[in-house]
């Protein structure tokens, strides 16, 4: 009852995090336009592997056949509307316009202030432009029968997809958090925002699947980025069995701890070093 | 026992030493030097409940510093700051229910969303009933006209508009301490007539208490009964307005303009200690202390023996008194 009461405190943050993004629509489906051309660059590049291998496009690399790494990118492109996270850049804006000493007189958490208002914003994008896109996906990929189709193993998949969408989406946000943390050390954010976001990619398996990259790709499965793509792409692929995803989600949840914790000593530090900017 | 309680605050600020140059540049990024500065500089006062005090000083003296520190925002290198005997830094969200804070320069509005959503978001947060709620927001559309642009994006709004809702949304759950950094910057004379008559009716109604920093004597002479002024971090003077008129020769000025009876050498034959000036337009402005010179008898023979007929009296202002202090702290 009473942490009912205390997260309710925090709703008019999680529906100002998804006003902003109504406000902000033109942005989103701007983007939409911009990924769209991402996938289709990767949809190339993978026909071009596929068909440089003496199978052609029926040729199974890496246990990925052609039209499961187009799905890949595919859903990796869907999922990528949950990772749109504005937290470091809301932090930085707050540290740089001195507007953090509004925030700090209210009675209400930090943390849980950017944690809900990043999670309204995140999950409006999902709804409205991910989720209909990757259900559209495989609807097209089961009627046509491009890859098979079993319904109990698919709502287990499903199922763990919705436990791995719910930690990363609290993963990506501690790591923006930690990053907007940065800015009351340097509030030259720039260019620590472009290494994030290339780690990111590379760590997520965003640009290519850790199976292509042998031993060391088992051992990025366990990285905290691999929850913010990969994980819960391969196991809507069903490429993860369920005993393995349960380890993954004991992983997934042991990383949002261990930044959680990180995150309120760096918080704690920040506010004895803490200089409002503009007097 | 008061409400607030601020015991030997200091705050020390590091800067780095940048060198000049390129070069200057290049070396201090590897031998990095600072030197501190005391923005605050232990400063001990209380207030009591339903009190307005006026915080003031130069830029830079430590006002906002102060404030900030009082409101739990900003840590004190030494000292603490006690709100109904509970410590702010370790009981800062419990405090903060009872605080309303307005910072003249950042909005706590949410930009890009419609005004009435800001005070809906407070709502919640303050977990204000609805019943309290009505009752307040009508009170504060009433007194600040708020409601031509309730639902404009914040964004939209001018300046003064902003600052009303400002102002309104640091009131709406109702707090026992309000903290106005500079709330009439930059805004016009209606609008600051609007913003202190709302706070003398708040006061007076609810028994808030008030801590108001600003440049704008006229908001400290027309609000508030005690002042605290602060310079370089140190207190130069806690106490009531009259007390320091008093304290400063409770001063007075006679403007009139010349006629041919004048006579200054006479007049300073009479009263020695006057402070006798004429400008270009040949008004003559007659300074003295109350405490030196008896106002009546000084009129007596201004008007039966110069024959001035017109005339104004001024009282020293609060703004001559602060200059006053300030340079006397430079000297020292």
């Amino acid at each position: 009852m009473k942490i009912a009461k205390r997260i309710s405190r925090y709703i008019p943050f999680f529906k100002a995090g998804t006003k902003q993004f109504l406000v902000y629509k033109a942005q989103s489906f701007m983007w939409l336009i911009i990924s769209f051309v991402d996938i289709a660059f990767i949809f190339f590049l993978y026909e071009a592997v596929y068909k440089s291998n003496e199978n052609g496009l029926n040729a199974v690399i890496n246990g990925f056949t052609f039209k499961e790494i187009v799905l890949y990118a595919i859903t990796s492109f869907c999922f990528s509307f949950s990772l749109h996270d504005e937290t470091s850049y809301n932090i930085l804006t707050d540290v740089k316009e001195g507007t953090i000493s509004s925030s700090l007189t209210k009675p209400v958490s930090y943390r849980l202030r950017q944690f809900f208002q990043a999670l309204g914003n995140n999950i409006f994008q999902f709804a409205f432009i991910g989720f209909p896109l990757l259900i559209a996906t495989y609807i097209i990929y089961f009627s046509l029968k491009l890859i098979p189709f079993d319904v109990g193993s698919f709502f287990l998949n499903l199922l763990f997809f919705i436990l791995f969408y719910i930690i990363s989406t609290i993963l990506i946000n501690s790591l923006n958090y930690l990053l907007g943390l940065l800015s009351f050390f340097s509030q030259h954010m720039f260019g620590l925002q472009l290494i994030m976001e290339a780690l990111q990619m590379f760590f997520s398996g965003g640009v290519v699947p850790f199976a292509f990259m042998g031993i060391f790709g088992i051992v990025l499965n366990f990285n905290p980025f691999a929850f913010l793509n990969s994980t819960p792409i391969l196991v809507l692929m069903d490429k993860i069995d369920p005993l393995y995803s349960l380890l993954l989600v004991g992983v997934g949840i042991v990383w949002i701890v261990i930044f959680e914790l990180i995150n309120k000593l760096i918080f704690s530090s920040c506010m004895k070093k803490l200089v409002i900017q503009g007097g | 026992m008061s409400l607030i309680e601020v015991k030997n605050l200091k705050k020390e600020f590091k800067k780095p030493i940048r060198k000049e140059g390129v070069f200057g540049y290049i070396k201090s990024l590897f031998s990095r030097k600072y030197t501190s500065l005391y923005a605050v500089d232990d400063i001990s006062f209380s207030i009591d409940q339903g009190e307005i005090v006026g915080y003031i000083g130069a830029n830079g003296a430590g006002k906002s510093t102060t404030v900030k520190m009082m409101c739990g925002i900003l840590h004190p290198t030494s000292g603490s700051v006690l709100i109904d005997n509970k410590d702010i830094l370790k009981y800062r969200k419990e405090i903060n229910k009872e605080i309303g804070v307005v910072f003249g320069q950042k909005t706590q509005l949410w930009w890009d969303i419609p005004l009435i959503e800001t005070f809906k978001i407070l709502k919640s947060i303050y977990e204000i009933s609805e019943e309290d709620y009505n009752e307040r927001f009508n009170f504060l559309c009433d007194l600040l006209d708020l409601r031509d642009f309730l639902d404009q994006n914040v964004r939209s709004l001018s300046l003064g508009q902003r600052m009303r809702a400002d102002f309104a949304a640091s009131l709406i759950h109702n707090p026992k301490i309000l903290y106005l950094d500079e709330p009439t910057i930059g805004l016009d004379v209606l609008v600051k007539d609007k913003i202190r008559k709302a706070i003398k009716i708040l006061n007076k109604k609810y028994k808030t208490t008030i801590i108001l920093t600003t440049h704008d004597m006229k908001d400290i002479e027309e609000l508030c009964s005690r002042i605290i002024i602060i310079d370089k971090g140190k207190i130069l003077y806690d106490g009531n307005l009259e007390n320091i008129k008093y304290q400063f020769g409770n001063i007075k000025t006679i403007i009139f303009k010349r006629n041919t009876l004048f006579s200054e050498e006479e007049l300073l034959c009479n009263f020695p200690t006057l402070d006798i000036k004429e400008n270009e337009t040949h008004d003559i402005s007659i300074s003295f202390s109350l405490n030196e010179v008896n106002l009546d008898n000084l009129l007596l023979l201004l008007i039966n023996k110069f024959k001035v007929e017109d005339f104004k009296i001024n009282d020293i202002g609060i703004e001559d008194i602060t200059k006053e202090l300030y340079e006397n702290s430079k000297e020292n």
